[in-house]
């Protein structure tokens, strides 16, 4: 079930050693969690140097689901992979900054040609 | 001899008595009363002083004149009057009301009796009359006639026994209630009312109170024949007689129906004015709902002023509704604009308190989060203090002195200008420019700054 959803709602492309992932629109721990070892999983086995996480769609994300983005975001990291979150819609940020929770090592960005500037520095300046 | 001496002398005694008492008698009625004589033919012989005065003449103006000189001019040609007084001369005694006239003409109403005297052979010798005068309540029984025959004309009357039996009602009456005299003649009241309401408690006190004599006035609901409602205004009053005991109750009354239902109508259309009324307290309130909202967001204009950097120039008191909205309608543009700057300029802002400076963090926060930069400029050298002092913790914070230094760092760091190598290495908003090494950035940032500014 969990591998069917992912199949039909989480796009995975991998774009000049860029990993770009696109959560679904409702999450759930499972989804989640298949979505975490999916990514590790592409990370560790092919040559990518970098991932963005597209949260547009998303609409509801809760403490214990962007726990998890973070710690997809630091296993990454030992990984020596940056990860980039976009567009977090209005509503997380503002249910996210009234929890205690650290923003610490982790880059936001706006939109993706924001994130693709973080990724390629120096190949693309900003728009 | 003796037992008939006896007798004669007691008979001569008692009427010489009953001379005196009948003499007593005729002093006393012609000191109350007003009496006149006439011969056989009506020629006045004498009057008293009481009917001199009631008819307004002298006694000589009367003496010798004839009878009919009192009568009513109309009547004095009729048979009626001729016969009167051969009927007279014959001996016949007439008592009754009569209508004679003053010397002035006006009318008078005389309750009198014409009596012939007889002579000792029982012929008819003279007439006495004696009257009285009865004008003034002739006239209040006229007046009284004509006045309850004008409220027979002109509403509706039934009068019951005092069980509430119907004793008779008048046409309309009847018309109002579509029934004939014959079908409620005998009938109970009850039949006017409703089933439910004759059964009541306040039916019986109703019968009861006009039982006791007490007037009851109201707005009845009545039904008719075919059963429908008449509104009534009535009042049902108690009659009594001379003893003071109850004999009927006489209801007079008119339809309201119409009235009724006007009424019921215009409150109706109270109502709808009421709903319109409404209608527009609910329309004012939405103008100021709106207006409010205006307001509010005149007073949180979140503006691009380049492309990518967003500016809200915060002016007045700030409290924790206002940094809500500024943080809800920041979000908002951020999405919409996909700006990575947000200058909040607090120049306008008179005092900050711990909890707008955590509001203040907050809105960093959650602009972060979104991929997007906050920075704290305007912030004036009192509210520097008040913030050390209050000990927040505004690591989180990115500040700057002035509008002008906040523009400054936007543009550098998106890489719109060239600052060269100095203080940030690359130009362009890298990764080490902010979010990864955040904590340690303010105090770098404001020598940067200032090292721009220098520059």
């Amino acid at each position: 079930m969990a591998g069917t959803s992912l199949d039909v709602r989480t796009s995975m492309a991998e774009v000049d050693g860029l990993l770009l992932v696109s959560l679904p629109s409702e999450l759930s721990d499972a989804v989640l969690q298949r979505i975490v070892r999916d990514v590790s999983q592409r990370v560790t086995e092919s040559g990518i140097d970098g991932v963005i996480l597209n949260l547009s769609a998303v609409r509801l994300l809760d403490l214990s689901e962007f726990e998890m983005v973070r710690h997809l975001v630091r296993t990454n990291a030992l990984l020596g992979v940056r990860t980039v979150l976009v567009g977090i819609r209005p509503g997380i940020a503002a249910y996210l900054c009234e929890m205690p929770i650290s923003t610490r090592g982790l880059i936001f960005r706006v939109d993706m040609a924001g994130a693709l500037a973080v990724c390629r520095p120096t190949g693309h300046a900003t728009a | 001899m003796t037992r008939s001496g006896s007798t004669t002398r007691r008979s001569k005694a008692s009427t010489a008595e009953e001379l005196q008492d009948a003499l007593a008698v005729w002093e006393s009625l012609n000191n109350s009363s007003a009496v006149i004589e006439f011969d056989l033919e009506g020629t006045v012989l004498s009057a008293n002083a009481n009917f001199l005065e009631l008819m307004g003449y002298r006694e000589d103006e009367l003496i010798g004149e004839h009878h009919s000189l009192l009568m009513p001019p109309e009547e004095t040609a009729s048979a009626a009057y001729k016969r009167f007084w051969s009927n007279l001369r014959k001996g016949h005694f007439f008592s009754g009301e009569f209508r004679r006239c003053r010397k002035d003409g006006s009318t008078v109403w005389l309750q009198a009796s014409y009596n012939p005297v007889l002579n000792s052979a029982g012929k008819p010798q003279k007439i006495v009359k004696i009257a009285s005068d009865i004008t003034a309540i002739k006239n209040e029984n006229a007046q009284q006639t004509s006045m309850i025959s004008a409220i027979e004309r002109s509403m509706a009357v039934i009068e019951f026994l005092p069980d509430g039996t119907v004793l008779k009602a008048n046409p309309i009456f009847l018309a109002l209630m579509g029934y004939t005299l014959e079908e409620i003649i005998g009938k109970p009241h009850r039949i006017f009312v409703d089933k439910q309401e004759a059964a009541s408690a306040e039916y019986k006190q109703f019968w009861a109170a006009l039982g006791r004599g007490e007037c009851q006035r109201a707005q009845f609901k009545r039904l008719n024949k075919a059963g429908e409602t008449v509104w009534l205004e009535a009042s049902y009053n108690p009659i009594v007689d001379a003893n003071g005991k109850l004999i009927e109750v006489v209801k007079f009354a008119y339809d309201v129906t119409d009235t009724f239902n006007q009424a019921l109508a215009l409150v109706g259309e109270k109502s709808a004015q009421l709903e319109a009324a409404l209608e527009e307290a609910r329309e004012a309130e939405r103008v100021r709902l709106e207006l409010d909202r205006t307001l509010q967001e005149m007073s949180t204009p979140v503006t691009p002023i380049w492309e990518g950097i967003l500016l809200l120039p915060l002016v007045g008191i700030v409290d924790s509704t206002r940094t809500d909205d500024v943080m809800r309608k920041t979000l908002d543009r951020i999405s919409q604009t996909g700006s990575r700057m947000f200058i909040l300029d607090i120049s306008g802002v008179p005092t900050v308190d711990t909890a707008v400076a955590n509001q203040l963090i907050k809105i960093t926060k959650a602009t972060r989060i979104m991929g997007c930069e906050t920075l704290v400029s305007g912030v004036a050298s009192s509210i520097a203090h008040t913030i050390v002092e209050l000990g927040v913790d505004i690591s989180e914070l990115r500040t700057t002195a002035t509008l002008r230094d906040a523009f400054f760092t936007c543009l550098t760091e998106m890489g719109i200008l060239s600052v060269g190598a100095s203080g940030y290495g690359q130009p362009g908003y890298g990764p080490s420019g902010y979010g990864q090494s955040g904590p340690q950035q303010p105090m770098l940032h404001r020598n940067s700054q200032r090292q721009l500014h220098i520059h």
